[in-house]
C-alpha cells in the first residue's frame, strides 16, 4: 500500500511490472528511464543475469504530480519472469499499489502468459489479496513482432474476469504503449488513494 | 474441423513409430497433408493457451501400414498421450465470436480527475538493451547510465492543468523534484532495499550484524579482501534464505564459502578444489575471472579475489540454477576491486596430467557441423574443429574464433572435463569460464557415451544466455549426428 510521509508531504506508490520471462518488463522500465526528464527520475537499478534476464528485480523511482499538497512518487519494479524465481517475485510483489501484467503477444509464448498470470494470482493470495483489489492493467507487448496472437484471443485468455481491466497494445522496445500503460495504472493508483473509492472504503470502515 | 499441417507437429512424433523410419516420415509429410481435429475438442483448452489433442483422436489419420508401433505404444510416447497443436494454426480458424468476451470493461471514470502523471519529454535515444546493461564492465549493470537530456523542454504542458476554478481540490501540478535522486523507496520490501543499497554502492556501507550462521571466530578473515568477501557473503545470506557461510583452506587457496543449506559444503568445496587449478591455466588466453559449474546436484560459482593461486576465492553454491546467475553477478560485484593477474604474471603451467595419455587429432569437419558453427551467433564468428582420440572416436568439438589455437584449448577442456569426472556434486553438465570479455563454455554432449566427449565454444559473448542456449542446441544436434 502507498506510504505517506506527512512531514515531508510525500506519498510513495509502488507499481510492479509482472509477467513471464522475456515479455518486456525491463524494456518498459528502460524506455521510461530514457524518456522522463532527468529531474523526475532516479537511477535505474537493474539486476540482470548471465542469461540477460532479470534475476532479482529492476527498480526505477520516478516522481510525478503534486496531489492535494502531497508530492507523489512512484517506485517502478519488475519481477524476474522465469518460473524458478517465485520467492523473489512474491517478495517484490509485497505492498504493490498497482500492477502491470506484461504479456508476450507471440503465439508461442501464450502458455507462459497464462502460467504467469496464475502465478501472480497465487502470489497475491499469499498476501490475502486478489487482482480485484489492486489497480491493475494488461499490456500486450511485442506487437511489432511476427506471429502475433490477435488481441481478441489475448483478451480471451488473460482478461476473462467479471470486469475486464484496461489493456494496451505495446512495443516496449520502441516505446509504443509504454506511457499509456504507466499513466493509466498510476492514475488508477492515485484514484484508489485519493478518489471516491477510498473515501467510500474509509466511510465503510 | 480445424486443419493443421502435419509438418507443424512432426517434431512431437517419435521417429520409431514409422515403419519405414525417416523415409516413411518424409512420405507422410508431403506438402498438403494435414490433421483434422474437431473444433469442439479444442475449445475447452484454448483459454489456457493450449490446443492439445489426444492421439486417439487423430490416430486413424495415419496409415496403419506405415506405423511400426501400436496406437497405445505411440500414445505412451507422447506427453499426456497428446499432441500440442500450434495455436497460430488453430486460433485463426476459430470464429472470433467464440472468443469475444461479454463481460463489461472496468469503469475508469474515476481516474479522469487525475491528469496523466508522466509525460515523456523527448524521443528516446537509441536503444540501450538489456544486453547492453548486462555487458557493462564490472560492476555489471547495477545502474543504467544516464543519458544526456535534450534541453529546453517545457514539462508543464497547458493541457495538463486541471480545472481549478470549479473545484480547488484536488490540486495537481507537475513539479520538479528538488533532487534528481529520489530517496530510497520507503514502500519497498526491506530486502529489496538492502539489495539496492548493496548494488548501488561501491562497497557495502551498512554494518550488518553477523548472520546467525556466519563464520565462527576462528575462521575470521585473515586478509582485507577475504574480510570484504565475508561481509558480502553475510549480506547475501538473508537475501537468499539462509545460505551457510564459512571459510576453509583448500587447493592452495582460501575459499570463502556461501552454500545453500541443502548442499554438503564439503562436497561443494571438494568439487571446487578440482576446478581451482584450472583458473589460471596458461593454455587459456586470459585468467579466469569467474567459473560456473553446473552439475547434476548443484551449481557452483567460483569468483577469485586475487590470483587464483594465492588469493581467496568466493565460492557460492546453490542446488539449482535458480539463484545462480544472480549469485554470479553479486559475486563479481563483491570482488570487483580485486586485481586479477595478467597473462604474463599469473598464468600457471597446466597442472593436470589426467589426460596426458590421450592424444587428440584433428578430423574432417562434416558440412552439418560447419552449419552448426553458423548457428552460434552469440559467439561471434567461430570455426569448428573436430578432434578425435587415437581410436578415432570423437573426443571434442570446438567452436573458436580464428585467433585461438584449438589444440591447447581442447587439451585444457579435456583435462578439466576429466578432473570433474566423479565430482562430489554429480555429473558435470557444463562449465562456463569468464575470461575477461571472452567466455569459454564447456559442455558435455547430449546422449553420447564416452569419457571425453565435449563441446567447447569460445567467443566475445555479448549475450551469454543466448550463447548457452545455442550451445545447448548444438550439443543436441551434434549428439544426434554422432549417434547416427
Amino acid at each position: 500500500m502507498s506510504v505517506i510521509n506527512y512531514s515531508n508531504r510525500v506519498i510513495d506508490f509502488k507499481i510492479v511490472y509482472y509477467g513471464p520471462g522475456m515479455a518486456g518488463k525491463t524494456a518498459n522500465l528502460q524506455y521510461i528511464h530514457r524518456s522522463l526528464p532527468h529531474a523526475n527520475r532516479g537511477n535505474m537499478i537493474s539486476l540482470a543475469s548471465g542469461d540477460d534476464r532479470t534475476i532479482y528485480f529492476d527498480f526505477l523511482p520516478v516522481s510525478a504530480l503534486t496531489v492535494r499538497g502531497f508530492q507523489t512518487r512512484f517506485q517502478l519494479y519488475t519481477v524476474p519472469g522465469q518460473v524458478q524465481y517465485n520467492a523473489t517475485r512474491r517478495l517484490v510483489l509485497r505492498g504493490a499499489d498497482g500492477l502491470v501484467f506484461v504479456a508476450d503477444s507471440q503465439f508461442d509464448r501464450l502458455r507462459e502468459n497464462v502460467e504467469s498470470l496464475r502465478d501472480l494470482e497465487a502470489n497475491l493470495r499469499e498476501y490475502e489479496s486478489t487482482l480485484d483489489e489492486i489497480p491493475y492493467v494488461l499490456q500486450y507487448n511485442k506487437r511489432d513482432l511476427p506471429n502475433l496472437a490477435p488481441v481478441t484471443y489475448l483478451e480471451f485468455i488473460l482478461n476473462r474476469r467479471a470486469t475486464r481491466v484496461p489493456f494496451f497494445e505495446a512495443s516496449a522496445i520502441g516505446g509504443k504503449g509504454v506511457f499509456d500503460t504507466l499513466n493509466t495504472v498510476s492514475r488508477m493508483a492515485l484514484a484508489s488513494e485519493f478518489g471516491g473509492k477510498r473515501e467510500r472504503r474509509d466511510e465503510a470502515s | 474441423m480445424i486443419r493443421v499441417p502435419l509438418v507443424r507437429i512432426v517434431d512431437q512424433l517419435p521417429v520409431e513409430m514409422f515403419a519405414r523410419g525417416r523415409e516413411g516420415l518424409k512420405d507422410t509429410l508431403r506438402p498438403g497433408v494435414s490433421l483434422l481435429v474437431p473444433r469442439n475438442l479444442l475449445l475447452p483448452h484454448l483459454g489456457e493457451g493450449l490446443a492439445p489433442v489426444k492421439w486417439e483422436v487423430v490416430a486413424d489419420q495415419f496409415p496403419v501400414d506405415e506405423l511400426a508401433l501400436t496406437h497405445e505404444e505411440i500414445a505412451d510416447r507422447l506427453p499426456d498421450s497428446s499432441l500440442l497443436l500450434p495455436l497460430d494454426e488453430v486460433v485463426p480458424q476459430i470464429p472470433p465470436a467464440l472468443l469475444a468476451l461479454q463481460t463489461p470493461p472496468a469503469d475508469l471514470g474515476e481516474i479522469e480527475e487525475f491528469p496523466a502523471p508522466f509525460q515523456p519529454h523527448a524521443p528516446a535515444p537509441p536503444e540501450a538493451t538489456a544486453t547492453d546493461v548486462e555487458e557493462t564492465p564490472e560492476p555489471d549493470a547495477t545502474e543504467v547510465e544516464e543519458t544526456p537530456e535534450p534541453e529546453a523542454v517545457d514539462e508543464t504542458e497547458p493541457e495538463q492543468e486541471p480545472e481549478t476554478e470549479a473545484e480547488p481540490e484536488p490540486e495537481f501540478e507537475l513539479e520538479r523534484v528538488a533532487s534528481a535522486e529520489p530517496e530510497p523507496p520507503t514502500t519497498a520490501p526491506e530486502l529489496v532495499t538492502a539489495a539496492a543499497e548493496l548494488l548501488t554502492r561501491p562497497e557495502p556501507v551498512v554494518e550488518l550484524a553477523p548472520a546467525a550462521n556466519a563464520a565462527p571466530a576462528n575462521v575470521a578473515a585473515e586478509s582485507g579482501r577475504s574480510e570484504q568477501a565475508r561481509r558480502i557473503a553475510t549480506l547475501l545470506a538473508p537475501l537468499l534464505n539462509g545460505l551457510e557461510i564459512g571459510q576453509r583452506d583448500g587447493a592452495g587457496t582460501t575459499l570463502v564459502t556461501v552454500v545453500a543449506p541443502t548442499l554438503s559444503e564439503d562436497a561443494v568445496a571438494r568439487t571446487a578444489a578440482r576446478l581451482v587449478p584450472f583458473l589460471a591455466d596458461a593454455r587459456l588466453p586470459e585468467p579466469v575471472t569467474q567459473a560456473t559449474l553446473t552439475a547434476a546436484e548443484a551449481t557452483v560459482v567460483l569468483t577469485p579475489f586475487e590470483s587464483p593461486d594465492a588469493g581467496a576465492i568466493l565460492l557460492t553454491a546453490v542446488a539449482s540454477r535458480a539463484s545462480l546467475a544472480w549469485l554470479e553477478r553479486l559475486s563479481r560485484t563483491a570482488v570487483r576491486e580485486a586485481q586479477l593477474g595478467t597473462s604474463n604474471g599469473k598464468h600457471a603451467e597446466p597442472r593436470s596430467e589426467l589426460g596426458a595419455r590421450i592424444e587428440l587429432r584433428a578430423a574432417n569437419v562434416p558440412a552439418a557441423v560447419r552449419e552448426l558453427a553458423g548457428s552460434l551467433t552469440a559467439f561471434g564468428p567461430v570455426s569448428p574443429t573436430l578432434l578425435c582420440d587415437h581410436a578415432g572416436a570423437l573426443s571434442a568439438c570446438l567452436f573458436l574464433p580464428s585467433s585461438l589455437d584449438a589444440l591447447p584449448i581442447a587439451r585444457f577442456a579435456r583435462d578439466l572435463h576429466l578432473a570433474l569426472e566423479g565430482a562430489e556434486v554429480g555429473r558435470m553438465v557444463s562449465v562456463v569460464l569468464k575470461l575477461g570479455a571472452h567466455r569459454l563454455v564447456l559442455r558435455a554432449m547430449d546422449g553420447v557415451s564416452g569419457s571425453v566427449t565435449m563441446l567447447v565454444g569460445v567467443g566475445r559473448i555479448d549475450r551469454p544466455g543466448l550463447a548457452r542456449i545455442e550451445l545447448d542446441r548444438a550439443a543436441t544436434r551434434l549428439g544426434a549426428l554422432v549417434r547416427s
